[in-house]
């Protein structure tokens, strides 16, 4: 009896105390400047504004496109399966970035980097079909015997640059979501 | 009896020759000696041969011409560009035909076009990659500019923009050499019914962007990168010290050293290699790289530089390769 | 049973003539519509050449449009592309829909993309932008300048422990703990 009371105290003091249980499903929407900000960390935040600024490096980000995540960077060539409504020569931008990085430091997403902060863009240069996909299946002495051909719909993106364009811990200025 | 006796024989005769006559071939027996045979009668023709798409019956050069300028999105002048296509084999072979007809029209070839084109092509080109790769010496932008404006780049760039079945030559299928004049012919063109800016970024567009995913040093081989180190640093009155920080599998074929290059106790730069003298070299290189801004991650060359950059000789590193 | 992929050709993901960084080109430069004027089979084609076609040609002038009628032919569709490639299709007993769609294929591909199979659906120059990963990447500087063997980098502590060792342990506990009562008392 004693072990389930010292249980039930538990939970309770975990509902009851400020940093709860509850607080963990709660995402933090509180404005950053209102969360103050430990030295140490505003000084890696300078360093990483400054290497930005220089624009010293190549970049790369890991971004979410039709429920698949690419690492993509300049230059690169991504292939989307399935039905993609941009045509061939549109511009687009990739706003689901997951994660963002530098030669030197990393932007990690909780679980996307703060809209605006990262741009990606991308041009659709072909959409067409995939070569036949034979999907045969069989069950030896079974009388069981299917098969299925598929052809999916495949557009080539070619990512035409990944830039981190406004400041870190800056808040943007403008919603996209 | 002897009747039976005489007919076993002939019958298992008949029983060993049926096994062999039912079978069955998927592909027949005849086809693979007739396509021999065809393929030989070919070779004796002088191999096969590719008709040129110009003289299909669904051919309009004139409707080609003017997709070719709309796909590219520039405006051609028709005469000058169907100058550009005419290549001086072709003029060489009219003229021939022309004779023997007794007719005399003028046709004029691309020469002077392509003259123009290239000396455009290589000046655009080397100041273009002055302004965007600010810290790689002359020599190297010279070599890498070389590379992009000779024969075999040019070609490939032609073939693909879909020259190869518009060129007007005596010979078909078109060679490198012809295709990279056509090239150069082209921008030829644009420079006369478009004027320099517009066929700037049609250079741009179409050649620089070839530099796309390459590697810029390997364009610029350096013999003895450590002397070409050392000499630019001297110059700011540093000196370099190479240490060996690191090896795995010493005395064994697949040994590795690290070496890092060091300045004022601090690390520019290190280098792999199988003995120490070849990491020593790799470290010099490295650190090359960084002094000329072209290291693997250096930020992606500029592809998108609107207008023709002034050349700016200031800010260049003049080394004499040792 | 299909065997039409035994010779299908692999390949890795590519552009012609890095299309897309500079400006976009797009891939396909004429089509020919091959057709017969009274047989049934091209019905569609006929369809469409009647009513998409002139829309086609004017929407898309980088493409050379050309008609071939053939007697008694089945219709043929051939589109060719930059890279070179030549894409021949029956449309033997198409609707003007299907054609349509086809025709939009055709339009939008780089090249006759389904002759390959794609064995990545990615492509890229630069792999590692952080560097790639080495045995002398987080290594300590310390041991430069080690001279080995030394007990201290050579010790194992890679094994779990023993029961010698464990006994051993609880046993200086145990002392630990006599101890603490001796001088409590």
């Amino acid at each position: 009896m004693s072990f389930i009371r010292a249980g039930l105290q538990k939970i309770t003091s975990t509902f009851r105390s400020t940093p709860g249980i509850i607080s963990r499903y709660v995402t933090n929407l509180a404005p950053i400047e209102s969360s103050v900000v430990p030295k140490t960390t505003k000084d890696v935040i300078a360093t990483c504004n400054k290497l930005i600024e220089q624009k010293a490096s190549r970049n790369f980000a890991i971004i979410h496109l039709l429920g698949k995540q690419w690492r993509v960077t300049d230059g690169d060539l991504v292939v989307v399966e399935g039905y993609w409504p941009p045509n061939i020569g549109d511009k687009i931008t990739l706003d689901k970035v997951l994660l963002a990085a530098t030669k030197d430091f990393s932007l990690i997403g909780r679980p996307l980097v703060q809209p605006g902060l990262v741009t990606v863009t991308a041009t659709i240069i072909s959409k067409g079909l995939s070569h036949t996909r034979t999907h045969f299946k069989k069950k030896r002495r079974k009388q069981y015997m299917r098969i299925n051909f598929q052809r999916a719909e495949q557009t080539i993106l070619r990512i035409n640059s990944v830039e981190i364009a406004s400041k870190i811990n800056e808040p943007s200025k403008s919603n996209v979501f | 009896m002897a009747l039976t006796r005489g007919i076993v024989p002939f019958c298992f005769k008949v029983i060993k020759v049926v096994p062999i006559t039912l079978q069955t071939h998927n592909i027949h027996r005849w086809v693979a000696p007739t396509l021999m045979e065809l393929k030989r009668r070919e070779k004796k023709l002088g191999g096969k041969k590719t008709n040129p798409r110009n003289t299909f019956a669904e051919w309009n050069l004139e409707a080609e011409l003017y997709a070719f300028g709309k796909r590219l999105n520039e405006e051609f002048n028709y005469d000058t560009l169907l100058q550009a296509f005419t290549d001086r084999s072709y003029v060489v072979q009219e003229e021939m035909k022309q004779k023997e007809m007794a007719i005399d029209i003028n046709l004029k070839d691309n020469k002077e076009l392509a003259e123009q084109g290239e000396q455009f092509i290589k000046e655009y080109v080397q100041v273009y990659l002055e302004t965007v790769l600010p810290k790689f010496p002359v020599d190297g932008v010279t070599s890498i500019t070389k590379n992009l404006t000779n024969e075999e780049t040019l070609s490939h760039i032609s073939l693909h923009l879909g020259t190869k079945d518009i060129i007007l030559a005596a010979e078909y299928p078109v060679d490198n050499y012809i295709l990279a004049n056509t090239f150069k012919a082209i921008v030829g063109a644009l420079l006369q019914s478009s004027g320099k800016e517009r066929t700037a970024h049609f250079v741009r567009d179409f050649v620089i962007t070839q530099l796309q995913g390459q590697d810029v040093n390997e364009y610029w081989p350096i013999d003895d990168p450590w002397s070409m180190l050392t000499e630019i640093l001297r110059k700011d009155g540093v000196t370099i010290e190479p240490r060996l920080i690191g090896d795995v599998g010493k005395n064994t074929l697949l040994a590795c050293y690290r070496v890092g290059l060091y300045i004022n106790k601090k690390m520019i730069s290190s280098g792999f290699g199988e003995t120490a003298a070849t990491a020593k070299e790799m470290a010099a290189r490295e650190a090359l790289k960084k002094v000329f801004g072209t290291e693997d991650h250096m930020k992606p060359i500029n592809f998108q530089l609107e207008g023709i950059p002034k050349p700016n000789e200031n800010n260049i590193y003049q080394i004499s390769a040792s | 049973m299909s065997n039409s992929n035994l010779f299908l050709k692999s390949g890795f993901l590519r552009a012609p003539l890095q299309n897309g960084v500079g400006r976009f080109v797009p891939q396909l430069q004429r089509i020919v519509f091959k057709f017969c004027k009274t047989h049934g089979a091209s019905r569609g084609m006929r369809d469409f050449i009647e009513q998409d076609l002139l829309d086609f040609a004017k929407q898309n002038p980088n493409i050379v449009v050309y008609m071939k009628p053939r007697r008694h032919r089945s219709p043929v569709i051939v589109a060719e592309y930059l890279n070179g490639d030549r894409f021949w299709m029956s449309m033997h007993n198409k609707t003007h829909d299907e054609i349509t769609k086809w025709v939009e294929v055709m339009r939008t591909q780089q090249g006759d993309i389904a002759a390959t199979r794609l064995r990545k659906l990615q492509y890229t120059d630069h792999p590692s932008i952080q560097g790639p990963w080495t045995p002398f990447t987080f290594k300590d500087p310390e041991l430069n300048v080690a001279s080995l063997p030394d007990s201290k980098y050579g010790a194992n502590d890679r094994l779990p422990m023993s029961a010698t060792e464990k006994l051993r342990l609880m046993f200086e506990q145990q002392k630990l703990n006599e101890s603490d009562i001796k001088t409590a008392e």
